[in-house]
């Protein structure tokens, strides 16, 4: 969506007529340009999303404190939306389960066909009308009285693909004001989008790899080329994903819609409680607020607190490899998933003190060694984790390790492998640094002029040089 | 430390701003390509990866000619002819010959079939004016399969390739005056595949040493490789398409709109190929060059083919150094029959001229 002349066009033309027309039709226009995208780019999933709209529509009004039978509804809410997204996901692999089974009863004839595709961006107008349903029943929400900016809030084209998943008071809150042309907004939605292509076009699609991801095709696997691979592929996801996020997050601050950070240079993390901070901001605080608390506290209510330690490392484990699943089907999710799980629990158990500010005086050297010694750790962490979710089974990530100890890497590291891999980290390195350093994703506009040209001229010049031909599509957008 | 770089504050926000940072990031690009015009000579031989490496010349030879106001002659076709005519002793010979002192210079694409080569006349030779346009064909450059498939992919993924296919005028124009000036553009590529650790600086697939700054490429005397399969597929394959025939025609009403000439020249095969090449497909391909309107030479007749021998060949269709240095001046010795009406001796008799 955000690599096409058509769609920059159609943004530019959207924009103007935006600004241009009555403040009352602001919506209305944005859910008319929503839906032409969306019409645009998958057709044959629009009445799902056209229901699922006028579902969580419908329902909202009946989740409110006091309406009656309103939890039978919260669980109707939740059944529709968890099952609208089940039924895509895993209904595939559910028939391949079931119903050879069925055969063997002699309740069919022959095992049944099914091959569903997912839907574009279901995962995430799906979540979105989630936590709307949830909002509303906590109270924390009033149900929306207007199709129109319901309607807005799941099918925002920058965000209907790959998010950020925004929560209904902020994002819905913005949509009952007027939003006058802001020149502001549009610097910083230029200035989100630059640092968007140059995170897509100049660090991940040249990174973009044609290696088999199955299990069968990895005997040939060089260990130098699996860790080169292994380096490259981190660099790789991250570099998409945030920059898919930046170009959505600039288009919507285009037209004076809120959103959230999602990545803050997670790989500067210290520990995987901080990389969860900063990774997908807008799924893991999603996580946390509707399925980690919720259940923490549910676990507290029965087991008491002196097993607050055992409920925690529980709700980890368990809300975590429900991310996994969320991600996509097949048990290289789970494991994904769980790992992160694992890693959250570990921090918890053993380094409960890993995030605490260090106390006054404590030597200089002692804290940079400290976070430096937190971020390799977990950069090498999470980077194993990433084989996992990368190959195509649980098979195939075990014989990319394997490969990767396969013989000495360092009889390959020539000049050529270190110029692959260093390249690359330098690029992630010169925009994140800044943005690090000042905690400001428009730390561009707080460099002083001088360095301010030059900085923008290295991105200019990374994306005119790297810019791939490739057009690799944006990873998360699969899911 | 951190004071150097960074404001306390942010600057303000405003479009005034950002329409001054782009101001000055122009500034800065351009500066930077000035210096990375200083620099680039000094770490690197390599030409500036617009074409495939050995193609380069040609074309860094037509615009140095245009900027002096030389109207070369201009022999443009495929691999065939850049191993086949060298410039240089198309020059000598016809200063022998004439007295008159000539510039002429080979533009050449691997794999150049007449699809790639109609782009290239229309778009690229003929806005610059030259004195005579020599097309060196072969009958793989009209075989059809060939068209649309690898060698026209390669070329418009190349920077000059992807300019001068492009259909809007002012977009060509634009990418090929930058391609000309700016450094940045004409060595993306090579920085690219420095970079991305795909190939170490000056790190080439040919020796350097082989190619002439007028675009001839000179194939060393070496044992014939003798390989059927590029006759079997490339030639053998031919047949008559209005495609093609259209691509010619466009080629020819080119010419003589802007009042170019413009003819073909038949690129010698070695006689073994005519095992594999049907004669009724020659007899079509031939009668697909004189149906063009264009001025036909053709160095391919059963006499040619007797004249060049075994050691004059690198394969079945390309002419190796030796060959060169016996085709060129012939080419040569007919160029002065037909324009200054002197008499064909020697070897070059043996080329059929039409009309």
């Amino acid at each position: 969506m955000f690599v096409s002349i058509e769609f920059w066009l159609f943004v530019a033309v959207v924009l103007v007529l935006y600004y241009l027309v009555p403040r009352r039709w602001q919506n209305g226009l944005l859910l008319a340009a929503s839906y032409a995208i969306y019409v645009y780019l998958e057709p044959r999933f629009v009445l799902l999303l056209a229901g699922l709209t006028l579902f969580n529509f419908w329902l909202g009004r009946r989740l409110v404190a006091g309406a009656p039978g309103r939890s039978g509804y919260w669980w109707a809410g939740v059944v529709v939306n968890v099952g609208a997204l089940a039924l895509f996901k895993y209904g595939t692999g559910l028939a391949d389960i079931v119903s050879p089974v069925l055969v063997k009863l002699g309740m069919a004839n022959e095992p049944w066909v099914v091959n569903l595709l997912l839907p574009l961006g279901l995962s995430f107008y799906s979540f979105r009308a989630l936590a709307y349903v949830f909002d509303v029943y906590n109270g924390q929400v009033e149900p929306e009285r207007n199709l129109i900016d319901f309607g807005v809030y799941i099918a925002f084209f920058p965000q209907i693909v790959a998010g950020p998943i925004m929560r209904p008071k902020v994002f819905i809150d913005s949509l009952k004001t007027g939003r006058p042309f802001s020149q502001q907004n549009v610097v910083d939605g230029l200035t989100f989008i630059f640092m968007g292509l140059f995170y897509k076009v100049a660090i991940a699609d040249p990174l973009f790899s044609t290696m088999t991801t199955s299990a069968g095709g990895l005997g040939e696997l060089t260990a130098g080329t699996a860790w080169s691979e292994f380096i490259l592929y981190t660099i790789r996801i991250y570099a998409d994903f945030a920059g898919y996020s930046l170009l959505a997050i600039g288009v919507s601050t285009g037209f004076g819609m809120p959103v959230v950070q999602n990545f803050r240079q997670p790989y500067f993390s210290k520990s995987p409680g901080e990389f969860w901070d900063r990774w997908h901001v807008s799924l893991s605080s999603w996580i946390r607020d509707y399925i980690f608390y919720p259940m923490s506290r549910s676990l507290l209510r029965r087991w008491g607190n002196q097993r607050a330690l055992l409920i925690q490392v529980t709700a980890f484990l368990v809300s975590m490899t429900l991310s996994g699943m969320w991600h996509g089907t097949g048990l290289k999710f789970v494991v994904w998933g769980a790992l992160h799980g694992l890693y959250l629990s570990i921090e918890r158990v053993f380094f409960p003190r890993a995030r605490a500010k260090p106390k006054k005086g404590t030597p200089k050297w002692r804290i940079w060694g400290q976070a430096v010694v937190g971020i390799a750790v977990t950069l090498v962490a999470v980077s194993v984790a990433w084989v996992f979710f990368r190959m195509d089974s649980l098979t195939g990530a075990i014989v990319f390790f394997q490969r990767m100890f396969s013989s000495n890497p360092f009889d390959e590291i020539n000049g050529l492998w270190r110029v692959k891999v260093l390249v690359p980290i330098g690029l992630i390195l010169l925009i994140d640094i800044p943005q690090a350093l000042t905690n400001n994703p428009l730390v561009l506009w707080q460099l002083r002029l001088f360095w301010r040209v030059l900085f923008c001229l290295l991105l200019l010049l990374g994306i005119f040089i790297f810019g791939s031909q490739t057009n690799a599509p944006f990873i998360y957008a699969g899911f | 430390m951190r004071r150097l770089f960074m404001q306390d504050f942010e600057s303000p926000r405003t479009l005034g701003q950002l329409g001054l940072l782009v101001v000055l990031i122009v500034v800065a690009l351009v500066a930077s390509d000035w210096l990375l015009g200083r620099v680039l000579p000094l770490i690197t031989i390599e030409p500036p990866f617009i074409l495939r490496l050995q193609n380069v010349p040609g074309v860094e030879k037509m615009w140095a000619f245009a900027e002096e106001g030389i109207q070369p002659i201009v022999f443009t076709g495929s691999s065939q002819l850049y191993t086949g005519i060298s410039p240089a002793l198309f020059n000598d010979r016809i200063k022998t010959l004439s007295g008159s002192a000539l510039s002429s210079l080979s533009i050449t694409i691997g794999g150049g079939v007449v699809t790639i080569q109609h782009d290239i006349i229309q778009n690229f030779i003929i806005p610059r004016h030259p004195q005579l346009i020599i097309y060196a064909i072969e009958m793989q450059a009209l075989t059809p399969i060939l068209q649309n498939g690898y060698p026209v992919e390669d070329f418009r993924n190349k920077p000059f390739g992807y300019a001068v296919s492009r259909t809007s005028t002012l977009e060509r124009d634009v990418l090929l005056w930058l391609l000309e000036h700016s450094n940045w553009m004409r060595y993306r590529d090579n920085i690219r595949e420095w970079m991305t650790g795909i190939r170490t600086i000056n790190q080439f697939d040919y020796a350097p040493i082989l190619t002439d700054d007028l675009g001839f490429f000179r194939l060393p005397q070496t044992e014939m490789i003798v390989n059927p399969n590029p006759i079997k597929n490339g030639y053998a394959t031919y047949y008559d398409t209005p495609e093609t025939r259209q691509l010619l025609a466009e080629i020819e009403s080119a010419c003589r709109q802007n009042n170019i000439p413009c003819l073909l020249l038949n690129m010698p095969l070695h006689a073994s190929a005519y095992d594999i090449i049907p004669p009724e497909t020659e007899l079509e391909y031939q009668r697909v060059l004189h149906q063009t309107g264009l001025p036909v030479w053709d160095f391919n007749t059963p006499e040619c083919r007797v004249l060049f021998g075994e050691d004059m060949f690198y394969n079945l269709n390309h002419m190796n150094e030796l060959g060169a240095a016996v085709l060129s001046p012939m080419v040569a010795e007919v160029y002065t029959h037909v324009f200054y009406d002197m008499p064909i001796e020697g070897n070059a008799t043996c080329a059929a001229l039409s009309p």
